[in-house]
């Protein structure tokens, strides 16, 4: 392709399938995991490993065990991490603590940082919730996830609807994990907008029709723009291939944007991509709602994550909004969008459905005054 | 923005510091046994590292940070010891850290590769504590095997601040010492060396074939190059360098005070904030923007603004924000005018008590703590400057300093133009002119020259 904008901060082209076969021996399969962490097993592993004779190996072990690191006065877990112990000198401790002063003194300081962290407190909470068990069962053999593989880091931003308004925010929507082996459309089936959620049509004659197709049932198109070649998805029969008017552009002559391919997302893998880090993408569906995704990560799969393959995409982070409320009762979630409706000074204006019901329709159910109505889903219906 | 009122947010300060100092220990040591190190360690009370940290996703923030720098340990072109410090630093964190669940060390195929290299020379050398270490990592899953060594992401580089960049600073002055290096002007000076010698002889030749004496200097015809070449380089690379470090300072300083008037600002804002929206708004607006002086040209310069004098604000405060660089030259490395200055003050305190009236005056101007930059009392004056750039950046103090004595610069100025050579070597240099009644106020802080009436 020639004549492919690349961001600044991105990444030259990987190839994942490339980078999973470039890692040698020692990583994968890596070391032989004996299923029982205990260090008699891990004793055992190591001196396969390293050749020596496990005895060696356990005068190693009390010699470089974990305890060695441990000072002699140690300070419980809650305490350690609020205050800093005075008698320590070490300079890191200094600048934490004029920096906990400082955030202590100027709270528009404190919300910064917190803006400014990397991960997110309700991201926290959604991966570590405080009240999930412990346990975690064995999944059953055919849902295991097949080593070797990668994991990709896919971000989702929110929808960029450049006919409404010009807005060059990127706003981070979706964060999610997935693997080397699924497909595109794996992706796009977890990604959830709610553009896909709106129902057509004028409602106000009658309320209580609902619909039964969402738009996600209705227009069920929709591509990834990666690298300069369209993953189109054709799993419906009525699917429309939405990159061809592009492609028609693109391929007339003057414009110096080289020929553009079509592919199914049914029939690609992640790992049969070939993707820059930190490079923005397009996703396209509902014929003009935009997403930009972007790959910031690639790694090799581990023991330690998720071994469910039903788990995944996972999702790591979502953007969380807050509800429209009602503007009669404010406590409500709103669920009608009016036009030209009197009773509201905004237009369009957003209502509940009791308030709604009772402010636009009477006793009999007849329709008071003149004035549109549809169905809205803000972006917390979304789950 | 709010935000670019606040340096980006750096979890990792002091850490570097740190780590450096239990290298240095461990180098110390001369040993690679992993005894020594852990010992090192509790005696520092490394494990603390982490207090202080308020929630556990400031943890893992500031652990990902930390293997970043630990990491760099370990690759060359550090020496084996450190490079075994290094692992040894890395499996501490790891085993150290306060997180629920453990943050892994992010390595990609280079550093993974060089990794194994050092492993293999520490098993050919019978290392078994460090292999031992390094398998264990390995067998609890430390490493997270990734195609970059960090994430990547759109805008990311407006926000972070790689720690890395004062190594790419000196990165940059080495480039200039590479292209000018010792070898480099060594050749160049026996180059020079040797084309003299052969101008000479060959006006030699010429000269006893006349029958004349025996000369050292070429034919006048034959002078077409400077003469002092390798010499003039080595100053001007001096210079330089001085320059870039009196710049540095003076940012640092700037910097800091930038920060201070930040938060000045910041507070001020949140007063406004409490008083009312709209009309404080505007008022800060117009604040910042006339903060910044227009700076007249060079005809008016005895006519420049004076900094933003507010009133009821102290004299500290006064002092601060005019310290707003309302000058755009390059700042005459401190050492050049602390030496002129002390000739001529020594050659005052002769003179003695004829100044002491003057005394306070002067007292008083340091408290404005003003740059600028002497007239240099001439008869007084080592001939000529070390550096071919100095005097130049002298009479451009000038042009933007305080004026009260305005006549006697604009005179002397005037009447050393026509003398001045285009690579100014003197300052001006003109015995019948009332010497220069300028002062100058170095930053810091000596008495600054007096004049004579």
């Amino acid at each position: 392709m020639e004549k492919l904008g690349v961001h600044r901060d991105a990444s030259q082209l990987i190839s994942v399938r490339e980078f999973l076969t470039s890692w040698d021996a020692s990583v994968i399969p890596g070391m032989e995991m004996i299923s029982t962490k205990s260090d008699a097993a891990m004793l055992k592993a190591l001196s396969k490993e390293m050749g020596t004779p496990i005895d060696t190996l356990q005068e190693l072990s009390t010699v470089c065990g974990e305890s060695t690191l441990k000072c002699a006065d140690e300070i419980k877990q809650p305490e350690f991490l609020e205050k800093v112990p005075p008698d320590v000198n070490l300079m890191t401790l200094r600048v934490q603590r004029d920096e906990l002063e400082r955030r202590q003194k100027n709270p528009t300081y404190k919300t910064f940082i917190k803006k400014a962290m990397r991960l997110k407190k309700c991201d926290y909470l959604m991966n570590f919730p405080p009240d999930a068990a412990q346990v975690k069962e064995e999944c059953p053999k055919e849902f295991c996830v097949q080593h070797p593989d990668v994991i990709i880091t896919a971000h989702v931003h929110q929808p960029n609807n450049t006919h409404l308004s010009f807005n060059m925010k990127i706003g981070l929507d979706q964060t999610l994990l997935v693997l080397g082996c699924e497909r595109l459309t794996d992706l796009r089936d977890k990604i959830t907008c709610v553009n896909d959620l709106a129902l057509a049509g004028d409602l106000s004659e009658n309320p209580d029709f609902t619909p039964e197709h969402y738009a996600k049932d209705i227009y069920k198109s929709g591509f990834f723009y990666i690298e300069g070649c369209f993953y189109n998805d054709f799993r419906d029969g009525g699917s429309q291939d939405y990159s061809q008017v592009i492609r028609d552009w693109a391929k007339e002559p003057g414009r110096g944007i080289g020929p553009m391919q079509s592919v199914a997302m049914e029939d690609t893998s992640f790992l049969d991509l070939n993707i820059r880090l930190g490079q923005p993408y397009i996703y396209l569906h509902q014929g003009d709602c935009e997403h930009l995704i972007v790959f910031s990560d690639i790694r090799v799969l581990s023991y330690q994550d998720p071994q469910d393959i039903r788990d995944y995409p996972l999702v790591t982070h979502k953007h969380l909004k807050n509800q429209t409320k009602c503007r009669v009762c404010q406590m409500h979630a709103s669920r009608w969008m009016a036009y030209d409706s009197e009773h509201s000074p905004e237009n369009p204006s957003f209502f509940c459905e009791q308030c709604f019901r009772a402010l636009h329709y009477d006793e009999h159910g007849n329709k008071i005054g003149n004035f549109q109505a549809f169905r809205y889903f803000d972006k917390s219906a979304v789950i | 923005m709010r935000q670019e009122r606040f340096p980006p947010y750096n979890p990792t300060n002091g850490v570097r510091t740190d780590f450096e100092a239990l290298l240095q220990k461990f180098t110390d040591t001369e040993s690679v046994r992993y005894e020594e190190f852990a010992a090192i360690w509790r005696d520092m009370k490394f494990s603390f590292l982490f207090a202080g940290r308020q929630d556990d996703r400031e943890v893992q923030d500031f652990v990902d940070e930390c293997f970043k720098i630990a990491l760099k340990f370990c690759l060359p072109p550090h020496n084996f010891q450190i490079r075994v410090g290094g692992l040894y630093i890395l499996y501490g964190i790891y085993c150290t850290q306060p997180t629920v669940k453990r943050r892994k060390i992010r390595v990609t195929q280079d550093i993974w590769n060089k990794i194994l290299e050092f492993q293999s020379e520490a098993h050919q050398q019978e290392h078994l504590d460090v292999e031992f270490i390094f398998h264990k990592l390995r067998y609890h899953e430390a490493f997270h095997y990734c195609a970059t060594e960090s994430y990547v992401y759109p805008n990311k580089s407006d926000t972070v601040i790689d720690v890395t960049t004062r190594e790419e600073f000196r990165e940059e002055q080495s480039m200039l010492y590479e292209l000018f290096s010792t070898d480099v002007l060594e050749q160049l000076a026996a180059v020079h060396q040797h084309y003299h010698h052969m101008k000479v002889a060959l006006e030699n030749k010429k000269n006893i074939a006349q029958g004349e004496t025996e000369t050292d200097m070429p034919a006048k015809s034959l002078d077409v190059i400077q003469q002092d070449l390798v010499p003039g380089i080595t100053k001007a690379l001096i210079h330089y360098q001085e320059k870039r470090k009196a710049l540095q300072r003076v940012k640092k300083n700037a910097a800091e005070t930038e920060e201070s008037e930040g938060d000045l600002e910041e507070e001020d804002y949140s007063v406004f904030l409490r008083m009312g929206e709209g009309t404080s708004r505007q008022a800060s607006v117009k604040n910042k923007a006339f903060k910044k002086l227009a700076k007249s040209s060079k005809s008016r310069r005895h006519r420049q603004t004076l900094g933003d004098t507010s009133e009821g604000e102290s004299p500290q405060k006064r002092r601060k924000r005019q310290k707003a660089p309302n000058y755009s030259l390059p700042h005459v490395p401190v050492s050049m005018t602390s030496i002129k200055i002390k000739h001529v003050k020594e050659e005052k305190e002769v003179d003695g008590s004829v100044n002491n009236d003057e005394n306070d005056e002067d007292k008083h101007d340091e408290d404005e703590d003003n740059f600028i930059m002497n007239m240099p009392v001439l008869d007084d004056l080592p001939p000529i400057p070390q550096a071919s750039t100095a005097p130049k950046s002298i009479n451009k103090g000038n042009v933007s300093t305080r004026k009260r004595k305005t006549e006697a610069k604009e005179a002397a100025k005037a009447s050393t133009s026509s003398k001045r050579r285009p690579t100014s070597k003197a300052t001006p240099v003109n015995s019948d002119l009332p010497k220069a009644k300028l002062k100058v106020k170095v930053k810091s802080g000596k008495t600054p020259a007096r004049s004579k009436r």
